[in-house]
């Protein structure tokens, strides 16, 4: 047959065809694009949160063994009138215990201590006979206190949290526990790192992370 | 001419970011399957303190399912905080070494094999290695473990 479509409409079809190509091969590469992005953003959160657990329960080990309140409650060996180690009156060394924190943390991560610090909210905790005791720290911000009993502490690291993060819109709230009998926070000294809005990036995006980690001391005398 | 165009530009294109976009998930993947070996494995010195013979064959035969890793490509070491809080005194650790309550156990590791990512991106194994881009993963561990006998 022979062809009657005038050369003008000819490149006009061929120009089409051009533009539809193209539009074929964009959509196949910002797909894949977004799924290498998002692929990247997961595998670094995953390695960040693994990482965070590894370097608090390198921390947490750090019982201050010079403090006059650490030593006497490591020589309370035993509670007599119930038969169990007692673990109260023992506390972190913070200052060491942050040190190793950081360092593992960064042996794993390769994440430096300025990179993190002002996104991370770090919470100590300790049981000091007759109340529980707790320091918070986030960059240059410190507060220490204490409550009557450890499932109180939930809402001290909510109002630290809010402290910290006061212009947050996406909110994080903490909770530690049901009730005083399944608190994780115990009698023993724990370690809280929690880090909201750390900037990760992925192939050509950035996203913000929040992570938190959790340790009791493993005590042995 | 629009089908010349689409065959001999277009598809190859297509057909080349199709590749890269797949070996590249496959990297991905298999780099995610590796750090979960390593991290087993670390996980259970931390809480033993030991790597055994065993635990050795058994993390090798898993990492090999995966990519080929020979024994140099298995590093080992341990080492000990400072006083600062930093690492420090960083030796190789035989394996069965029993490690004490707040050693460091490290474990690296990296694969004989370019990975099929960087052959695609590459067009091949590189000739400057710095280029290539192998499966590796890592783990720094404190021991938890508590030995009274020591």
């Amino acid at each position: 047959m022979r062809n009657t479509i005038p050369g003008n409409k000819r490149a006009v079809i061929f120009l089409g065809k051009v533009i539809l190509w193209l539009a074929v091969i964009s959509l196949i590469v910002v797909a894949f694009m977004s799924g290498i992005d998002y692929a990247i953003y997961s595998y670094k959160t995953y390695n960040i949160s693994r990482c965070l657990n590894y370097a608090i329960c390198a921390a947490a080990q750090e019982v201050d063994t010079s403090g006059e309140d650490s030593l006497s409650g490591l020589s309370e060996e035993n509670v007599e009138s119930k038969g169990k180690i007692s673990l109260k009156k023992i506390r972190l060394d913070e200052t060491k215990a942050e040190n190793i924190f950081w360092s593992t943390l960064k042996s794993n991560t390769g994440i430096e201590k300025s990179q993190l610090e002002n996104n991370c909210l770090m919470i100590f905790t300790y049981d000091s006979g007759n109340a529980v005791n707790y320091y918070w720290k986030k960059g240059g911000v410190t507060a220490t206190g204490s409550v009557a009993s450890a499932n109180l502490l939930e809402s001290v690291i909510n109002n630290a949290i809010r402290t910290c993060w006061p212009q947050g819109e996406d909110s994080h709230v903490i909770y530690i526990g049901g009730n005083p009998k399944t608190n994780d926070f115990k009698s023993r000294p724990c370690f809280m790192a929690f880090v909201k809005n750390h900037q990760i990036n992925g192939l050509y995006s950035k996203r913000e992370a929040t992570f938190v980690a959790f340790k009791r001391a493993k005590l042995e005398r | 001419m629009g089908k010349i165009y689409a065959f001999v530009i277009m598809l190859p294109l297509a057909a080349m970011m199709l590749l890269r976009g797949v070996t590249f998930f496959e990297y991905d993947t298999k780099t995610r399957y590796i750090t979960d070996y390593i991290n087993m494995t670390a996980y259970k010195v931390k809480l033993t303190g030991e790597l055994t013979q065993d635990d050795y064959n058994e993390l090798k035969s898993k990492l090999n399912t995966i990519a080929r890793f020979n024994d140099s490509g298995i590093i080992l070491k341990k080492a000990k905080y400072m006083a600062d809080g930093s690492i420090g005194n960083v030796q190789a650790y035989t394996i069965g070494e029993k490690l004490i309550k707040g050693d460091l156990f490290m474990i690296y590791v990296k694969s004989s094999d370019v990975s099929n990512f960087s052959k695609a991106s590459n067009f091949g194994v590189s000739q400057d290695d710095g280029k290539n881009l192998y499966y590796k993963a890592k783990a720094v561990v404190r021991i938890e473990k508590y030995d009274s006998g020591q």
